[in-house]
């Protein structure tokens, strides 16, 4: 017997079986809905001041619709779905209406996550050009520069708190050390939009890296659906796609461009590995554009040849190529002992590192003449709070300023004992919901709309002492005109949660009225745009 | 949003046994959103899905009458299953990605053969009823747990969230389940 099997048997149930699992499932569900009735009613109303008739009205209100109807009493479960819990206290109204938020269970792990504070389907992105533009040609960013094996590629995806693109994690076991001070043997390694075959079948590497957290760097493994802290964190500089060019193959001591032939990220373009290849190509047949596309690598060129042009370009002040340049921050290696010194920095440090209820991302930014930022949130069930702590400043003796809610009226104080002791789940919403099902509220889809993608967000806010939770659903839609221009349109969605796990749909203006400056709710209109950049 | 007020299962039954078509709209009306998310369970595709509900409404078009079903939404999932067994078997052999069903099947890995090792003859309606038997042997929860998880192919959190339980609790029941069901596969000559 194998699994087609026994699945193939499970269909041979009896039907018995079937109908009583059928009915234990819809009463179950049900007394679910009637227990939270009265909580959800009361709850949001209170906390929100929108009336009964207002919070259950408001889906309907949104897409012009005919009221909800009342369910023939002889068949009550028969029209509740997983999505559909009743509108009111007084009779059995049942709305079917797929954007009606899933009720959010209150856990009290913050360590373990059931969900995640993101989801997405299809592609998001508005503009191919936003991206390219930010990273311009493909090349070789020198700051810390190491030659390295891959030991290990952890088996789970990650992704960082607030963001919804997805990483891999290696470990790398550091052959040589062409630039930069005081590194570990063994070093963590992100990457993003490949699988973790990227880098099989090389020698070695040489990558061209930037340390972007010290010890107790947060990621959340979304597979197993915990926080994951590392003793320290590594991504290729500016751009974290290896396939950008700050990361060299090397096979039998040879560069090997397969890596950059495997590297095939964004949309079907053929990529920036190629481009890379390409432009090296050039730079040999055509002696007058060398200058312009000078890379550190050769067709050709061996570990120790590659090793040397680095050093060379490194130690030339006037380095500034399209596809190679070096980059003056300093590029030793940072620990929580070289930044928190102080009494009160070392205060900080205690209040960020992990303990009952705390959980803490952070961001470290490492600058020219040793100048270190790091930037601590506060995550709650993997989404990002108001909660953020920044330094400013040095390390060692040139000390650093810590920044708390004071210059920002969008950041919260320390949330303390209590805020945290009740705090509703919204990755386990998130984790819940289904992105195909879900209907844009505000714009019209027709023959004209091609979704393109969807994703769904989470982020708490303490807002006058009280934990909100907030889910941010947005589409993208390719929009086609009559003039076969690119064009795209835009919705989004927004449900609040309060401190008992009840939620309603809120506008985002009156979202935007609630929490002042909060980045994380959209501004777009609600009409068809012309791309961006291509 | 349609204002329909859902017919009783059976209205629409009876509309099957008249070869009324509206048969087949009262079922989309009434139960459409319920065999959709049953499918997704298992497929995690809409195309499918929706091939899946075609599936299951011609399957059940053929299947009343002669059938006269004392339970039509039972009777819906149980086709609906064997719709969904269907394109994940053609799935599977065309190495697509995964569903959720290939979590729990994953979960029963040492009960159950590699694909390599079969070589008998093989009588699913004769396991279902091995199966039967064991479920009926479980208590009500773990005939629940049982069904949602192998059946219905359900997330264990949404197990967990229906059941007003932690994850860790059904994640023990379900340990306890499956080394009942070795030992009556065992028992029964099933055992690899």
């Amino acid at each position: 017997m194998n699994k087609q099997q026994f699945n193939e048997a499970l269909c041979f149930i009896d039907a018995d079986l079937v109908e009583g699992y059928i009915q234990q499932d819809d009463a179950l569900k049900k007394s679910a809905i009637k227990r939270n009735m009265w909580l959800r009613v009361g709850a949001v109303a209170a906390c929100l001041c929108i009336t009964v008739a207002a919070v259950f009205a408001l889906p309907m209100m949104l897409r012009d619709d005919p009221p909800p109807v009342v369910v023939d009493d002889t068949t009550p479960a028969d029209t509740t779905t997983d999505t559909a819990p009743p509108a009111n206290t007084t009779s059995p109204i049942v709305i079917t209406d797929p954007n009606t938020p899933p009720k959010a269970p209150l856990l009290d792990d913050h360590g373990i996550i059931n969900g995640t504070s993101s989801a997405t389907i299809g592609n998001i992105s508005l503009s191919e050009g936003e991206w390219k533009d930010y990273a311009g040609n493909p090349g070789f960013h020198a700051q810390t520069v190491i030659e390295a094996k891959v030991i290990e590629i952890l088996p789970n995806i990650y992704l960082y708190p607030g963001a919804n693109k997805t990483y891999r994690i290696a470990r790398l076991e550091i052959i040589d050390t062409i630039r930069g001070e005081g590194l570990p043997k063994e070093i963590y390694y992100r990457y993003s939009y490949y699988d973790e075959h990227l880098f099989d079948g090389y020698d070695s590497l040489i990558f061209s890296l930037e340390q972007i957290g010290i010890e107790n760097y947060v990621m959340v493994n979304k597979t197993q659906g915990k926080v994951e802290y590392f003793p320290h964190m590594f991504e290729t500089c500016y751009v974290d796609d290896p396939g950008y060019g700050s990361v060299i193959a090397f096979t039998n001591g040879i560069i090997d461009t397969s890596l950059w032939r495997r590297a095939t990220h964004y949309l079907s373009t053929p990529l920036y590995g190629k481009h890379l290849i390409e432009h090296i190509l050039i730079k040999e047949q055509d002696p007058i554009n060398r200058n312009n596309r000078y890379y550190a690598a050769d067709i050709g060129d061996t570990v120790e040849q590659v090793k040397t042009n680095i050093l060379e370009a490194c130690a030339n002040e006037d380095s500034n190529f399209s596809m190679f340049d070096v980059i003056r921050n300093t590029p030793d290696y940072v620990t929580a002992e070289d930044v928190f010194l102080s009494d009160s920095q070392k205060a900080l440090w205690n209040y960020v590192s992990p303990g009952n209820k705390n959980v803490f991302c952070h961001t470290l930014t490492v600058s020219v003449y040793y100048r270190v930022s790091i930037e601590y949130t506060r995550i709650i069930h993997g989404c990002l709070t108001n909660e953020v702590i920044s330094t400013n400043g040095g390390i060692g003796r040139y000390g650093f300023v810590e920044n708390r809610a004071d210059d920002n009226p969008d950041r919260y104080d320390n949330y303390t004992a209590e805020d945290l002791s009740r705090v509703p789940n919204i990755a386990f919403v998130i984790d819940q919901l289904d992105l195909t099902a879900l209907i844009p509220p505000h714009i019209t889809l027709d023959e004209k709309t091609i979704l393109r993608g969807c994703e769904a967000l989470g982020w708490y806010r303490n807002i006058d002492g009280k934990i909100y939770g907030i889910v941010r659903i947005h589409w993208v839609y390719d929009y086609n005109n009559e003039n076969g221009s690119n064009m795209y349109i835009q919705d989004d969605m927004y449900y609040l949660y309060d401190a008992d796990g009840n939620g309603c749909i809120i506008e985002r203006e009156e979202l935007k009225s609630i929490i002042v400056k909060d980045s994380n709710i959209m501004s777009f209109k609600y009409e068809p745009q012309y791309e961006p950049w291509i | 949003m349609q204002a329909n007020i859902p017919l009783s299962d059976d209205a629409i039954i009876e509309l099957y046994w008249q070869r009324d078509e509206d048969a087949i709209k009262q079922t989309d009306t009434k139960y459409k959103n319920y065999l959709l998310s049953v499918a997704y369970n298992m497929l995690r595709d809409s195309g499918d899905c929706e091939e899946c509900l075609n599936d299951t409404y011609i399957g059940t078009w053929n299947a009343i009458p002669p059938a006269r079903p004392s339970a039509l939404k039972a009777f819906l999932t149980a086709i609906m299953r064997r719709a969904a067994v269907n394109i994940y078997n053609r799935r599977m052999r065309q190495k697509r990605v995964p569903s959720s069903l290939t979590d729990s099947l994953d979960e029963l890995d040492y009960l159950i053969a590699h694909e390599e090792s079969v070589d008998s003859e093989f009588d699913a309606e004769q396991l279902g009823k091995v199966i039967s038997d064991y479920v009926r042997s479980l208590s009500e929860r773990g005939r629940y747990i049982f069904m949602s998880r192998y059946y219905a192919a359900a997330p264990i959190d949404k197990i967990a969230s229906t059941l007003s339980v932690s994850r860790s609790t059904v994640n023990k029941e379900i340990a306890a389940i499956k080394d009942g069901l070795r030992k009556k596969l065992e028992s029964e000559g099933y055992f690899i």
